[in-house]
């Protein structure tokens, strides 16, 4: 018969404080060192020839190391970015061959989810240790303001970055208070995707696209789809509310002269032209009095990508997946001019630094390696789909050949940057100016009413004019 | 020396009585067992640093303007003060009270039957049991998908359906009539499981010689279920309509994913509203005390539940 071990208050105590000192000495004890395994073999290295997008493969016998570099060899880089697979892939093997080629920086990179971005960037300038570089989908004016950004200028002219190269406009997007905060990487802006299985169907040349007010609503008429007077396809895609009509609303109202704010951004002046009344009846009429396009469309994407839906505005993110749909026959097209000028929305990423105390080293090397990035975008931009800031890259045969996606249908969104908007102004939560907007945004908020037949037109734009000023007040409060 | 030692010795039995008198110390006559103290210190630790403290810290910020990267800076009721002026707020509220009038009778009705269903044991109840209790075992952003899928005017298997009987096609997620019915039918759809999981127990604790005993007296079986079932099985009930109001309040996930709040903030929910001020907005100290007004009005109901069935229960 075993004997019955009972356990005393006491012994149970010690067991418990030995373990818990147990715990805080292995937390304590020193990190265990790597041994370092050398392996000498051959490998393909991918060379880039100076100064040149150039790229050459050679056989090369090459130590390769099992343990990173020490850190004293190399500055260490922290990159966060939150790009989705399509563009994060081509991004982080373009870090990759930076790594590769460069003897003394190395980018440690982090992929963040979307939502999570921004809350983590906070967290981590709140507790005095941001990433080292960012990437970032509007100008990064709240990090700026909480004195957590190298402005760009000088450290960029420093390393040998050649700004003239730079589409002024994208430059322009990114500087507050005349600082460059952050460095364009790519341009997403708009343009028209049109289902040429119906053009065709409806007799249109697609050789023609609609280039005006006019040949626009004579396309989407021609390609709508009615039932008992009930739209069943749009032909030109809309919904009942929240981005899309926003956005077609915004966009006309900038061709047709307005602007939501002055030059220098201290001012909203949305109601100082007729353009957004006009604008906002065009969506008006385009969905009540035309009915070209339809409220009940719960998710644009999946209606044009299943050919519910004829023309849509949209940006460069759809070209693959567009390209790539079985099933969906559809060519792109620049937006067409709906009054005075040719514009069209674009939004520009970019790539940042951030500052804390005794960074100054890593600034430079951050400085040299989002000189190299920029320089070298041409391997990696055309699988990312959106254009470049920079002329030399869109010139560049191998960025127009590149990407899977057939140039002609690139091109409207790489002609873009030449005319596009600045659709994410550099102000605090440039969100709010943006016109793609939905939910309790200003315009959203003032004009989804409008779009839902529920408020007049001048109420929704003074309501929108009166959210804009209090958002750009925010702005301005926290200079 | 010697007084060294004298001096240890005394320093020991102090000590000794110390922790002798803590381990003598009694609490309503009752000797207090520090080990079984000692046995929960980790849950209570825990709990105190991420619920307690986080709850403390929600309060304090919403008397604040934070936006992270500054320290939180006092203001007072500034945020209470906006929240009264702010058009969108008694929006979300009423959008809200909508959903919680649709989803909590809808689930309780819906998870006492099949409750009432699996605990007779009719044919197929395991299946039905394993049916209803799936949905709420898949992550709410794949059951958002497909419910988008589902209910889309021009493609959705919903209006396929009806079409094919003839009925209108019915615009489910874009129309201001049917966004919250079809927000709260999928709500439903995926917590009536659970909910019938929490009723089931409450019928298999009721012993079944009650049961046999009204039958005897000559009790039909919607009286067995009326005047035996249904007054023993309240604990549970309330229960269930507490946890529905709380999950009624707190809906997010399907609106995120299926409208966005859409149309023209239409289903827009209160942590939405919550959600998109404090982490898009980064108006914290705004949104902490949209949490607050949250909570109170969430303890209102519960308040009210309790003043209702305090009378009724066992």
């Amino acid at each position: 018969m075993a004997a019955e071990k009972r356990i005393s208050r006491r012994e149970l105590l010690c067991a418990a404080a030995l373990g818990a000192a147990g715990a805080v000495v292995a937390g304590c004890a020193p990190k265990q060192v790597e041994v370092e395994k050398v392996v000498t073999e051959v490998v393909k290295e991918t060379v880039i020839v100076a100064g040149t997008p150039e790229v050459v493969e050679k056989e090369v016998e090459k130590v390769v190391t099992a343990t990173p570099m020490p850190a004293a060899e190399k500055v260490a880089l922290e990159l966060w970015h939150d790009w989705g697979p399509s563009d994060g892939e081509p991004f982080c093997e373009h870090l990759a061959r930076f790594n590769e080629q460069s003897t003394d920086i190395e980018i440690k990179y982090d992929v963040l989810r979307t939502p999570e971005m921004d809350t983590k960037i906070a967290a981590a300038i709140a507790t005095g240790d941001p990433p080292d570089i960012g990437v970032y989908f509007r100008p990064p004016v709240r990090w700026y303001r909480a004195n957590a950004l190298a402005p760009l200028d000088d450290v960029m002219r420093d390393v040998g970055l050649d700004f003239d190269d730079f589409y002024p406009v994208t430059l322009e997007a990114n500087t507050c208070e005349g600082q460059l905060l952050q460095l364009p990487w790519n341009v997403v802006a708009m343009a028209a995707y049109i289902n040429t299985e119906h053009a065709e169907q409806a007799g249109l040349d697609i050789t023609n696209p609609p280039t005006d007010e006019a040949s626009l609503l004579s396309w989407a008429d021609a390609m709508t789809e009615r039932q008992d007077g009930v739209v069943t396809r749009s032909g030109f895609l809309l919904q009942g509310s929240g981005g899309q009509p926003n956005c077609v609303f915004g966009i006309l109202t900038y061709q047709g002269g307005g602007r939501l704010l002055n030059e220098d951004y201290t001012e909203v002046i949305l109601n100082e032209t007729d353009a957004p009344a006009r604008a906002a009846q065009f969506v008006l009429d385009c969905l009540d009095t035309w009915k070209i396009s339809s409220r009940d469309v719960a998710d644009l994407y999946k209606a044009f990508g299943q050919s519910e839906a004829s023309i849509f505005y949209t940006g460069s993110w759809m070209a693959r997946s567009f390209y790539d749909t079985v099933g969906l026959e559809s060519m792109t097209a620049p937006v067409p001019k709906v009054g005075e000028e040719l514009l069209t929305y674009g939004a520009t990423n970019g790539l940042f630094l951030f500052k804390a105390p005794g960074r100054d080293t890593e600034i430079r090397a951050g400085a040299e390696a989002l000189k190299w990035l920029s320089d070298n975008q041409v391997l990696c931009l055309p699988d990312m789909g959106g254009a470049s800031p920079r002329k030399s890259v869109l010139e560049d045969p191998k960025f127009r050949e590149g990407g899977g996606v057939p140039w002609e249908y690139r091109q409207p969104f790489m002609d873009a940057v030449g005319y596009m908007f600045n659709a994410r102004p550099p102000v605090l939560d440039a969100q709010n100016f943006d016109v793609r907007q939905s939910g309790e945004r200003p315009i959203a908020k003032a004009m989804d009413p409008v779009w839902l037949g529920e408020r007049s037109i001048e109420e929704g734009l003074a309501m929108a004019e009166e959210g804009l000023k209090e958002a750009l007040k925010a702005h301005w409060d926290t200079a | 020396m010697k007084d060294a030692v004298l001096k240890a010795v005394h320093y020991e039995h102090k000590s000794a009585g110390l922790l002798a008198r803590l381990r003598h110390l009694r609490y309503q006559g009752r000797r207090i067992d520090w080990v079984a103290y000692l046995f929960v210190l980790p849950f209570c630790s825990f709990f105190a640093v991420m619920t307690i403290v986080p709850i403390v810290f929600g309060l304090y910020v919403s008397f604040t303007e934070w936006s992270i990267t500054e320290p939180p800076k006092w203001i007072g009721f500034a945020n209470y003060q906006r929240l009264l002026v702010d058009d969108w707020v008694p929006k979300v509220w009423g959008n809200n009270l909508k959903m919680a009038a649709l989803i909590v009778p809808g689930v309780v009705i819906i998870a006492l039957l099949v409750a009432l269903y699996v605990n007779e044991r009719l044919p197929l109840a395991g299946m039905v049991r394993t049916a209803f209790y799936a949905p709420h075992v898949v992550a709410i952003s794949v059951t958002a998908l497909v419910w988008v899928w589902i209910l889309e005017k021009e493609t959705g298997v919903l209006n396929i359906a009806l079409s094919s009987l003839g009925l209108p096609k019915t615009s489910f997620l874009t129309s201001v009539t049917w966004v919250i019915p079809s927000i709260a039918s999928v709500s439903i759809w995926g917590q009536t499981g659970y909910y019938m999981v929490i009723l089931l127990a409450g019928l298999q604790g009721i012993p079944p010689e009650l049961k046999d005993a009204a039958r005897i007296d000559g009790g039909s079986g919607w009286h067995v279920f009326w005047h035996v079932v249904l007054p023993l099985l309240r604990p549970a009930l309330v229960l269930v309509i507490t946890l529905a109001i709380i999950a009624g309040f707190r809906i997010f996930g399907s609106v995120y994913l299926m409208t966005q709040g859409g149309p023209g903030g239409r289903s827009s929910s209160i942590v939405h509203y919550i959600y998109t001020t404090g982490f898009q907005n980064f108006r914290l100290g705004y949104a902490a005390a949209l949490s607050v007004a949250l909570f109170a009005t969430i303890l209102f109901f519960a308040l009210l539940r309790v003043r209702l069935f305090r009378e009724l229960e066992y």
